[in-house]
C-alpha cells in the first residue's frame, strides 16, 4: 500500500539542515564566549569613528566590520554581546515555562478529572495573556531585569508546554506498559517520571526548539520598546530602536542587529521543523 | 450550546481576572502605589485622601476589591501627564488600532489562504516550497524589522508611501502589511495541514469519484472544510495582531492604543498604561468569545 500523498504524517525525508545547525552552534559559542571574542569593548565610545558604515561600503573600516553607531561603538561587538542576553533570556524562559508546563501537563493528563479541567482552563487563560503589555507594566512598576523578562515569557510558554504534554500523556497512559506498571504497584509519580516522561521527550525537544525563536523575537520586541533589559547593556532590540532615528543616513545601526535576530530565529525554526519531521511527524500543531 | 458559551465566557473572564491580578500585584510590589498613580508634586493631603479613598491602608485583598470595583465602573484614575481620565484617553485611541488590525487581518487572509491551499495541493512541489519558505520567514522576521525594511524601501528610497503618522489611506498600507505578516505564517501552516487532512477525507474521494473537476474538489469541498480550524484560530490571531500592534505602531508612529501604551511606559504614566492593558485584554477576550460563539453556530458538531 502506498502512503496517501496528502497524508501529513509522511513528510518527505529531508537532508540535515547544516546551515541552520552551523548558525545555532555559532550562536551558542558567541553567547558563551562573547567577552573573549569581541574586537572592541562594546561600550567604548569613539567619537572620531562615529556612524561608520560596514566594511564593504564606502568609508567603512576593517576595524569595524559591521560599522559603528552614533557614539562610535562597534556594532559587531555589541551584536555579539546582545547574543548572550537574548539567548540567556530565551534559555531562562524555556527552563521556567518548560518545567512548569511539563509538570502541570503531566499531572493534568495523568490524573484527569477536575485536576485536568482546572489546569487546562488555567493554561488556556494564559495563552491569551498579553505578554508584551505586561512586560511594559513590569518596566514601569518594578523595572525590567533579565530574570523578570524571562518570567513574563515563561508565563505564556508554560501553557504551550502543558497543552502539548497533556495531549501526549493522554495517548501514552492507555498503553499496556503503563497499566502493567500500575498493577505492579508503581506510584503515579514513578509512572510519570519513569514511563511517561521518556515517551514525551521527543515532542518536548521539538517544541522547545521551536519556541526559542518565539522567545528571542518577543524579547527583542520588548527591548525595542524599552521594556526589556535597559541600556547601556547592548541588546538586539535596543540597538534596533537606537538606530531608528538614523534610519535614513545610517541604516546599519538598526539593520545589523535586526539581521542577527533574523538569522538566529530562522536557524532555530529550521532546526525545529527538521527535528519535528525526524522525531515526531505526528506533531503538527506546534 | 449554552454550556459551551458559558464555559467560554468564564474562560475569558478568567484571563481578564488573571491579567488584572498581575497588574495589581506588580503595582503593589513596586513600592507605594501612591507614587505610581499621583503626580510627584501632589501634596501630603492629596496623598492621604488617595490612600483613604482606595483603602491603601487596608489588607491587600480589600485593596484588590476596590481596584476591581473602580475598574468595572470605568474609573482607572487620571493620566499623570494630561490629567484626563485614563479610560477616555484609551477609548479615543482604540478605533485606530482596531482599524489597522482589521485591515492587517484581511491582508493576511487574502495572501495566506491561496498559499496555504496551493502548498497542500502541490505537496512537496514548487508551491509547497514557496509556502514553507513563506511560513518560515514569517515566523523568523520580527515585525519591527520588517517595518524598518519596508520604510527603507518604500518611504526612503522609492518615496511611494509615508513612513509615519496618520493622514490618508496611504498611511495604512505599510503598518497593515506588517501586522498581516505577523500572522500569515500561522495561517499558511495551519491551512496547509488542515487542507491535507480534508483532501484525504472520504467526502473528497466521493466528490472526485462523482467526476467533479479538481478545482471544485479543492476550492469548494476541500477548502470549505479546511477553513474551519483556521477560522477558530482567527480570534486568537486577532489577539496576536493587536498585541504586535504595540511594536508596529511605534515603528510607524501610528497614534493608536499600542502607541499610547508605549508612551505611557516612557512617561511612567501608570494609570493610562494599566487601563490600556486591561482594555486590550478585554478586547482580545471578547473577540475570542465571539469567534467561539460564531463557530458553535456555524458548526453543529461543536454544540454538545
Amino acid at each position: 500500500m502506498t502512503a496517501n500523498r496528502y497524508d501529513p504524517a509522511f513528510p518527505k525525508q529531508r537532508g540535515k539542515p547544516w546551515i541552520a545547525l552551523g548558525i545555532v552552534a555559532l550562536t551558542m559559542v558567541v553567547a558563551v564566549f562573547a567577552n573573549q571574542l569581541v574586537l572592541h569593548d562594546p561600550e567604548a565610545v569613539d567619537p572620531a569613528n562615529a556612524l561608520l558604515p560596514p566594511v564593504l561600503f564606502e568609508g567603512g573600516l576593517l576595524e569595524y566590520p559591521l560599522g559603528t553607531d552614533r557614539l562610535g561603538r562597534d556594532i559587531l561587538s555589541r551584536v555579539m554581546l546582545g547574543t548572550r542576553i537574548s539567548l540567556s533570556i530565551a534559555a531562562m524562559a524555556l527552563a521556567f515555562g518548560g518545567i512548569v508546563g511539563v509538570v502541570l501537563g503531566m499531572i493534568a493528563g495523568y490524573r484527569g478529572g477536575w485536576v485536568d479541567v482546572v489546569i487546562m482552563r488555567l493554561a488556556d487563560s494564559f495563552l491569551a495573556f498579553p505578554s508584551v503589555l505586561i512586560a511594559l507594566v513590569l518596566a514601569v512598576t518594578i523595572g525590567a531585569r533579565m530574570e523578570l523578562v524571562a518570567l513574563v515569557l515563561g508565563l505564556v510558554l508554560w501553557a504551550r508546554f502543558a497543552r502539548l504534554i497533556r495531549g501526549e500523556v493522554l495517548t501514552w497512559k492507555e498503553r499496556d506498559f503503563v497499566a502493567l506498571a500500575r498493577v505492579s504497584g508503581a506510584t503515579g509519580r514513578y509512572i510519570m517520571i519513569r514511563h511517561l516522561l521518556p515517551n514525551v521527550a521527543n515532542s518536548l525537544v521539538v517544541l522547545a526548539t521551536l519556541q526559542v525563536g518565539w522567545a528571542i523575537v518577543v524579547e527583542a520586541s520588548l527591548t525595542f520598546l524599552g521594556a526589556g533589559v535597559p541600556p547601556p547593556t547592548p541588546t538586539w532590540g535596543g540597538m534596533v530602536a537606537e538606530g531608528l532615528d538614523f534610519i535614513e543616513s545610517a541604516w546599519w545601526i538598526s539593520l545589523m542587529p535586526g539581521i542577527a535576530i533574523l538569522l538566529v530565529v530562522f536557524a532555530f525554526n529550521v532546526l525545529g521543523d527538521w527535528l519535528r519531521d525526524k522525531l515526531d511527524p505526528q506533531l503538527r500543531s506546534v | 450550546m449554552l454550556r459551551v458559551a458559558l464555559s467560554r465566557l468564564l474562560q475569558g473572564l478568567l484571563t481578564l481576572l488573571m491579567t488584572s491580578v498581575i497588574v495589581f500585584v506588580l503595582a503593589r510590589t513596586s513600592g507605594s502605589p501612591v507614587d505610581l498613580v499621583l503626580p510627584s508634586e501632589a501634596t501630603a493631603a492629596e496623598r492621604q485622601a488617595y490612600i483613604e479613598r482606595n483603602g491603601l491602608d487596608r489588607p491587600l485583598p480589600v485593596q484588590y476589591g476596590v481596584f476591581l470595583v473602580n475598574a468595572l465602573q470605568g474609573d482607572f484614575g487620571t493620566s499623570l501627564r494630561t490629567r484626563q481620565p485614563a479610560l477616555d484617553l484609551v477609548m479615543s485611541r482604540l478605533g485606530r488600532t482596531l482599524a489597522l488590525a482589521t485591515l492587517g487581518l484581511v491582508i493576511a487572509l487574502v495572501v495566506s489562504v491561496p498559499i496555504g491551499v496551493l502548498s497542500a495541493t502541490h505537496r512537496e512541489g514548487a508551491w509547497d516550497r514557496v509556502g514553507q519558505g513563506f511560513a518560515l520567514l514569517g515566523q523568523s522576521i520580527p515585525s519591527f524589522l520588517l517595518g524598518i525594511v519596508l520604510i527603507l524601501v518604500f518611504s526612503i528610497h522609492l518615496r511611494w508611501l509615508p513612513s509615519s503618522g496618520i493622514g490618508d489611506w496611504r498611511n495604512y498600507i505599510l503598518p497593515a502589511v506588517v501586522l498581516g505578516w505577523s500572522i500569515s505564517a500561522g495561517i499558511v501552516r495551519l491551512l496547509r495541514s488542515s487542507m491535507l487532512e480534508a483532501l484525504g477525507a472520504e467526502f473528497v474521494k466521493l466528490a472526485r469519484s462523482k467526476g467533479l473537476s479538481e478545482a471544485t474538489v479543492v476550492w469548494k469541498h476541500g477548502l470549505r472544510n479546511a477553513l474551519i480550524p483556521v477560522l477558530t484560530f482567527v480570534g486568537f490571531m486577532y489577539g496576536v495582531i493587536i498585541a504586535s500592534a504595540v511594536v508596529v505602531e511605534v515603528v510607524f508612529g501610528w497614534p493608536g492604543l499600542g502607541y499610547l501604551a508605549y508612551e505611557s511606559t516612557l512617561w511612567r504614566d501608570f494609570p493610562v498604561l494599566q487601563c490600556a492593558v486591561l482594555v486590550y485584554t478585554a478586547i482580545i477576550v471578547s473577540i475570542n468569545f465571539l469567534v467561539d460563539l460564531g463557530y458553535g453556530i456555524a458548526d453543529p458538531r461543536v454544540r454538545t
